[in-house]
């Protein structure tokens, strides 16, 4: 079920990625998340093709190209700044030979929505795996994936291609800059497909008007009318009033009153 | 030279003189000390009125909050996700909180008006299943808005579920105001939309202080049996493993003894912590004494913790580490001195030594892990 490419190569691997502004220099760059994404691809030796949506600028492909893919691939997408509906639509027929598909975790703070890959993975029926930190290869078509939960607890899937994985962006894995595979690498503009999917497959965002940014982001709050007195009340309580004191009975006593607390609220398993 | 005069008594108003509560509660002091109204005795009022209700219904619609509880409680910003639907509803729209797993807090102060709980499994992988529930609570209840807190499974959670329903989705919320949100579109720019019938509220967003309460009714939700063993084609659960608290950075630790000066037996500390289950911490001052490495300082110029349980021995409780500390969500005191800052942060104080303590409870728990039918 692998993709042949017209050179011959095989990909069996996917991997999205895209460019984002940096949110101090405002310049175009790599997203950190989509390049550990890259970087646990690359460490599963097999084939492996980077594929953005949209237009990417050169300098960001090859900062990818720099991670040790070999090949970059660019489908052309008109409207790829806002809907993810419009991206899946794009996307779709490129993916539908690919055994694995990896993303990032955008974070919110990327102007990303991190919609993409569940709409992706629901139009292609595959099961979609969030928070993944690490990929042991059983074989090419079935993989060992880990999951990172709150906590730092771990869970161990056994995943059978095909399947869309998330990577988390903590996962645990060393990137490399190569100088000579950033410029050895291959960037490759496909022809657009036809995207003309009668329904849109992912969400639609409810549209918006674009407007200039708040300096200052205003919370939501409850409305509420209050004398001054009770708002200054309400400003120098303290958030919690303290707790129960116990200072009487021996270290014994004590030491089961602690043990209880923690059972009581399910703090051990004891 | 003007001879003096005779000494006239200088009139004296006394500040601390008895006050009379006046009308809404402002405390009244007269000059001759008194006024209509109930004394008061301190100069604060002991308890705080209680709060009104939001709306007594009868309700027309709802907005349903969805969210996964760990060991019974709510985190941080399932709450604020719950207060942002309080507030956004108008007094026939009821707030319905459906809960996967077990959920033991106060739901009426979080502002919740009915609270539908899944017994849940959460050691299994069903995220499907879990999708498959909500679902059935859209047949059930057809709610007008969803929202989510965009953090960890609970924002997974709404992802698969939007785009399971089709239904509009904002994530990556700003901002959100009365009728409408921000979603970021660029460094400077925002996208403004009307609300959207999914949506995704990433912590810090929302005032969780409501002036009002919900009516928090407690109701199961329908039983779905078929649903708990629905397969997830493809992918098979090797389970779940625990985290060794040892290794774990503190950060993500559940569990975390503290350490402070008042502590000195460090091999009985670290063998309370491995029987215990519990990651090491240290104040600053443990720390700049040698007897913990850097990376196990909480507090100001240290880490900041969000562990569940947090047992801060021999701390008196600086600022800087209450701040370390400030996400922590049971904290256990164990001091000399009852009046340390930190018995004021922390839910259960002992006064008591910290040796003694800890060789009492290594005691205990080792005595309740040998004999595991003794546990209450």
């Amino acid at each position: 079920m692998s993709a042949v490419d017209s050179d011959g190569a095989v990909s069996a691997i996917t991997v999205l990625v895209a460019a984002r502004t940096h949110p101090v220099s405002r310049r175009a760059s790599r997203c950190p998340a989509d390049a550990i994404a890259v970087s646990l691809a690359l460490s599963l030796s097999l084939p492996l093709r980077l594929l953005s949506a949209g237009n990417i600028d050169e300098t960001v492909a090859r900062d990818y190209l720099a991670l040790g893919a070999e090949r970059l691939e660019v489908l052309p997408c008109a409207d790829a700044a806002h809907s993810p509906a419009y991206l899946a639509d794009c996307l779709l027929p490129a993916l539908q030979s690919s055994d694995w598909v990896l993303a990032g975790t955008r974070s919110s703070a990327e102007q990303g929505s991190g919609i993409l890959p569940y709409a992706l993975a629901a139009a292609l029926r595959r099961p979609l795996l969030a928070e993944v930190c690490a990929i042991e290869r059983e074989s090419a078509q079935r993989w060992i994936v880990t999951q990172a939960l709150p906590q730092g607890a771990r869970r161990r899937l056994r995943v059978q291609a095909p399947a869309v994985l998330v990577v988390s962006a903590a996962a645990p894995v060393p990137s490399r800059h190569s100088l000579a595979a950033a410029q050895a690498g291959s960037i490759v503009q496909l022809a657009a497909g036809d995207a003309a999917v009668a329904a849109p497959i992912a969400p639609t965002p409810p549209r918006g008007r674009r407007v200039a940014a708040n300096k200052h982001r205003p919370l939501l709050e409850a409305p509420s009318a209050q004398s001054a007195h009770s708002r200054m009340l309400s400003a120098i309580a303290s958030a919690a009033a303290g707790g129960s004191l116990i200072d009487s009975g021996g270290p014994d006593a004590k030491a089961q009153a602690v043990l209880d607390y923690l059972r009581k609220h399910s703090l051990v398993s004891f | 030279m003007k001879p003096t005069a005779p000494a006239a008594p200088i009139r004296r108003v006394d500040p601390r003189r008895p006050a009379r509560a006046g009308p809404a509660g402002l405390l009244r002091r007269g000059a001759a000390g008194g006024g209509a109204g109930a004394a008061v005795s301190a100069g604060l009022p002991a308890t705080p009125a209680a709060k009104p209700l939001r709306s007594a219904g009868p309700f027309t619609r709802i907005t349903l909050v969805a969210t996964h509880a760990e060991r019974g409680a709510l985190s941080d910003a399932a709450r604020q996700a719950i207060a942002a639907a309080a507030i956004l509803a108008d007094a026939d729209t009821e707030v319905v909180l459906a809960v996967l797993g077990a959920c033991n807090d106060d739901v009426a102060a979080l502002g919740a008006d009915r609270l539908l709980t899944l017994a849940l499994d959460s050691s299994r992988y069903q995220p499907t299943a879990c999708v498959q529930w909500l679902q059935g609570l859209r047949a059930a209840l057809a709610p007008a808005h969803w929202l989510f807190a965009d953090h960890g499974a609970d924002g997974q959670l709404g992802r698969r579920f939007a785009v399971a329903a089709g239904l509009g989705l904002a994530c990556g919320v700003v901002e959100i105001g009365a009728t409408s949100l921000r979603v970021a579109a660029s460094a400077d720019e925002d996208w403004l939309c009307p609300h959207a019938p999914v949506m995704l509220l990433p912590k810090g967003l929302v005032n969780a202080r409501l002036p009002f309460v919900g009516q928090g009714r407690r109701q199961d939700a329908p039983p779905l049996p078929d649903l708990i063993d629905l397969p997830e084609p493809g992918v098979e659960d090797l389970g779940l493993q625990a985290a060794d608290p040892q290794t774990l950075a503190l950060e993500d630790a559940d569990f975390i003894v503290g350490a402070g000066n008042g502590v000195a037996d460090l091999a009985l500390l670290h063998a309370l912590a491995l029987e215990v289950g519990a990651a090491v911490g240290a104040s600053r001052v443990a720390v700049d004494a040698g007897r913990f490495a850097r990376a196990q300082q909480i507090g100001a110029t240290g880490k900041s913790v969000s562990a569940s349980a947090y047992l801060a021995l021999g701390i008196s409780g600086a600022v800087q580490h209450l701040q370390g500390i400030k996400d922590c969500r049971h904290v256990i005191a164990v001091n000399l001195d009852a009046a340390a800052p930190i018995a004021r942060r922390a839910n259960l104080t002992v006064v008591e030594d910290s040796a003694a303590l800890m060789r009492s409870l290594l005691a205990l728990v080792r005595k309740a892990k040998a004999e595991p039918g003794s546990a209450a």
